[in-house]
């Protein structure tokens, strides 16, 4: 009976331990996720608005670039892990199989955890739809396109930033620069910054055109629905700039291999 | 312990210093991205403050703990732990003739002194020279290292909990988002402590993120009494090096008993 208990005493803290550490990953993954929101909210709960957009406006801004960012994450970690296919010289296998390479690498791995960033841009877009009122209710069937937009262009700009690992070798840090900070500057008008920047911004790396542009005539702040293109354009532009760097990329790292 | 146990310690922080210095030119990249990062923070908030007077000490605020986040947020994970424990090189750290407490603090020691030289100093610097960041007063740059310097003991501790939670259950990703939150929310690295309502800072003040960052970097601009800092933060020191010891002790016993 003593022997029972014991084992009975052992099971259950096992158990007790691992719902623990269960318990702390749910929210840690879940806090975690908002923190870099609940910092916007608290300077604009704060200060009412920056250079004139409001809290929910600057949500609405944030989700889509995090929604883009979030699905990037969830089938194109391959991308940003990029660095470790050259370096491991795994790339060489991807150029034998008969699948297009880009492909290969997109789904070189499907990180599922990243569905807790695209939820929690959800929710923050949501929040931000229903505190906001648009000039029209085309925005609702433009919202989805704008939201695909967001995706081909994160996934462009990780396309580029990969390929300079065919240059550099290591690219972590490139991509720290090119894409993580360039998309958490897209998350608030592009009035604040120096002209300089935000023209970066605008026709370098365009987050912008997913998200400052559009808004600006969503949000009342302009009537010019020329506004509602810029994705297009941004999506050309960086459809071509990736594909022509991909493809000169691949070419220098085939003619090293021979 | 003996005068020759910290030559040894040293020994570990001089080898954790040269494997980071083979990166060198990557984390010169990665500077840039940390200035990018500080502009666009120092922009929202010269864009809710003006060009006041408030908005330039929120500049030099923001950028002085940019510097300094290498050395007290952005730290290895679990100061190296996790990674020991997913390749197994945990078991030749138990074999070391000294205890993982050390053996940590002294491989994170040579990694710190590295990040200030190569990333907080040429931040600070740039921060200076192009950002308008203002330069501490003669008399406040000791008191601001000897603060820093114990944020970066205390950002050690709290780093190493994360490391012994990998030893007693494997996976550190929701402790570490949990570190990141309130690290983010509590440490005032892109927020000052005045702009929380009251009650929210006497929080704060009572959990040791705070003095990590916004101690540290309010000495730097004479806005925190030197000797309140110096009291508050050997407190947390005591406190967080009783606590570690001791689960270091009870941790690394019961992974014995797994490994025989």
């Amino acid at each position: 009976m003593e022997l029972f208990f014991t084992l009975f005493k052992a099971s259950f803290k096992r158990e007790a331990q691992y719902k623990f550490d269960f318990f702390v990953n749910i929210l840690g993954n879940f806090l975690g996720l908002f923190a870099d929101f609940l910092i916007i909210a608290l300077i604009l709960i704060r200060f009412q608005n920056i250079a004139g957009w409001q809290l929910h406006q600057v949500a609405l801004m944030y989700a889509i670039i995090e929604f883009g960012f979030g699905v990037y994450r969830l089938i194109g970690e391959g991308f940003n892990r990029f660095e470790e296919l050259i370096l491991s010289g795994k790339f060489d296998t991807l150029l034998l199989r008969p699948v297009p390479v880009l492909v290969q690498v997109m789904l070189h791995k499907i990180d599922l955890k990243r569905l807790g960033m695209v939820v929690q841009a959800m929710v923050v877009g949501l929040w931000g739809i229903q505190r906001s009122t648009f000039p029209n209710s085309s925005f609702y069937c433009y919202l989805p396109l704008l939201l695909l937009a967001s995706v081909i262009i994160n996934l462009e700009v990780s396309i580029i930033l990969a390929a300079m690992a065919f240059w550099t070798g290591k690219n972590k840090d490139i991509i720290i620069l090119g894409h993580y900070s360039t998309r958490t500057a897209a998350t608030y008008p592009a009035t604040i910054y120096h002209k300089l920047f935000s023209h970066i911004l605008t026709l370098v790396i365009p987050f912008f055109t997913v998200s400052y542009y559009p808004l600006l005539y969503y949000t009342g702040k302009s009537d010019n629905p020329f506004y509602l293109l810029t994705p297009l354009f941004g999506i050309i532009t960086m459809t071509l700039l990736s594909s022509l760097i991909w493809r000169s990329g691949i070419k220098r790292y085939s003619s090293t291999g021979t | 312990m003996e005068v020759s146990d910290i030559f040894r310690g040293l020994e570990l922080a001089k080898k954790s210093f040269k494997r980071d210095h083979v990166y060198l030119l990557n984390h010169l990249v990665n500077n840039i991205g940390s200035i990018v990062f500080g502009y666009i923070n120092v922009r929202i908030w010269l864009a809710v403050l003006g060009d006041s007077k408030e908005g330039i000490e929120a500049v030099t605020y923001l950028m002085v703990n940019q510097a300094g986040l290498w050395l007290v947020l952005f730290i290895p994970y679990g100061c190296y732990l996790p990674q020991k424990v997913y390749d197994g090189t945990i078991a030749y750290e138990m074999l070391r003739p000294y205890g993982l407490l050390y053996n940590s603090f002294f491989e994170l020691a040579g990694h710190i002194l590295y990040n200030f030289l190569f990333r907080s100093i040429p931040i600070f610097l740039f921060s200076v020279l192009v950002m308008g960041v203002s330069l501490p007063k003669l008399a406040q740059i000791l008191p601001y290292l000897i603060t820093l310097t114990n944020g970066i003991v205390i950002a050690f501790f709290i780093n190493y909990f994360i490391g012994l939670w990998s030893l007693k259950f494997i996976s550190i990703n929701g402790v570490q988002m949990l570190y990141y939150f309130t690290g983010t929310l509590f440490s005032g690295a892109w927020i000052h402590l005045k702009y929380y309502p009251q009650f929210f800072q006497d929080i704060i003040m009572l959990l040791p993120f705070a003095y990590t960052t916004y101690v540290p970097t309010a000495v730097y601009q004479g806005q925190f009494s030197l000797a309140r800092a110096l009291i508050s933060q050997w407190l947390w020191i005591i406190v967080l090096f009783t606590i570690a010891y001791s689960l270091t002790i009870r941790l690394t016993k019961n992974m014995a008993i797994q490994g025989g």
